[in-house]
């Protein structure tokens, strides 16, 4: 192989190995904590999990209590609609940023079922 | 001709039987029936791609430039497949979540996995030079497949994602009940035919051209 062609594919590997070592580590974790969340102005997505029989209707929306990954547990107001399965023991991710003690979500995302099974008729649900 | 409307008809009853056959998921209602698009889609990307790899190696060993049409047909196919995935991806985020696109680890993974093949072809349309261009992207195609299987198996896996995992190891199992399972099946190897088809009609077109080529030079 050419003199050439080597320092042109020496150069490309670098800059491709450079940008996944930099990228990987921020990128691949868009979630944080209430804790990081309460440092910035930014929009944030917060991981955590919804605690069950807390959610409560408001005049334009719910709010209902989450725990994060350090075990903090933060009221979140939701404007508009929360999805169906949000008390179904996975994980959920919020979308927005604090307000006050609250914290002010846009979106409400609930991590896809480890498994997929057959919706179940209501008449076998009351069994 | 045969295998064409087998595949076909195939690939029809799939599609009847993600909407009839197969029950609505939990948790995710109607929209989980887009899983019989999205993760075949994304599944023959990484075969096109491991394609394209294996050819790209055959190229360096033995300098036979069909070796090179090959990797370049398959590194083709599998951007459209990866694509593909990336936008039933988006839909079904959107469906299931409530937004098109959040960076998820998945989400971010592919659009790194779209870059580095996006610089491939890049890097092709670059060198002017037959066999320059074959021995330079057979190279640099090799190195590209390595961030396959970190990009699409390790990093949703170590790192927190929405996504499920669809094969749970300890319990060695898979996470669908039966009917989804089949339906499932059929339609990776739907898809796998579907890739096959695509492969040989676009390799064809390749060859023809580059012997309208050769030829055009030799009345110059």
């Amino acid at each position: 192989m050419k003199k050439y062609d080597r320092a042109v594919l020496v150069l490309l590997l670098l800059v491709f190995a450079a940008g996944i070592v930099f990228s990987a580590r921020n990128a691949m974790t868009p979630y944080v904590t209430f804790a990081e969340a309460r440092k910035t102005d930014r929009t944030v997505q917060v991981k955590g999990l919804a605690l069950s029989d807390s959610l409560t209707a408001l005049a334009d929306g719910y709010s209902f209590q989450m725990e994060d990954d350090n075990g903090e547990v933060v009221r979140v107001l939701v404007a508009g609609s929360v999805p169906d399965n949000l008390f179904a023991g996975e994980s959920i991710v919020v979308t927005g940023k604090f307000s006050g003690p609250d914290f002010a979500a846009a979106q409400v995302l609930v991590k896809c079922p480890s498994k997929y099974e057959a919706e179940k008729h209501p008449d076998e649900i009351r069994k | 001709m045969a295998a064409k409307i087998i595949l076909g008809i195939w690939l029809a009853a799939v599609i009847i039987a993600s909407f009839v056959y197969m029950s609505s998921t939990q948790g995710l209602g109607e929209t989980g029936r887009i899983i019989i698009y999205h993760v075949p889609a994304a599944w023959i990307a990484v075969l096109a791609y491991l394609m394209a790899t294996v050819n790209s190696l055959g190229y360096l060993r033995r300098h036979a430039i069909r070796l090179d049409r090959k990797a370049k047909v398959s590194a083709e196919l599998g951007t459209v497949f990866c694509l593909l995935a990336t936008v039933t991806g988006a839909i079904w985020s959107k469906a299931a979540w409530g937004l098109y696109w959040n960076w998820d680890p998945r989400q971010t993974s592919i659009v790194v996995l779209l870059l580095v093949y996006g610089a491939y072809f890049a890097l092709r349309s670059s060198i002017a030079d037959e066999d320059r261009r074959a021995r330079l992207s057979a190279v640099y195609a090799i190195f590209a497949f390595l961030t396959v299987p970190f990009l699409v198996f390790i990093v949703p896996r170590v790192y927190f994602s929405l996504h499920p995992d669809l094969i749970n190891i300890k319990e060695r199992s898979f996470a669908m009940d039966r009917k989804m399972l089949v339906v499932f099946f059929s339609s990776l190897l739907g898809f796998t035919g579907l890739y096959a088809w695509l492969y040989n009609i676009r390799l064809r077109l390749e060859k023809l051209l580059h012997r309208a080529e050769t030829r055009g030079e030799k009345h110059r």
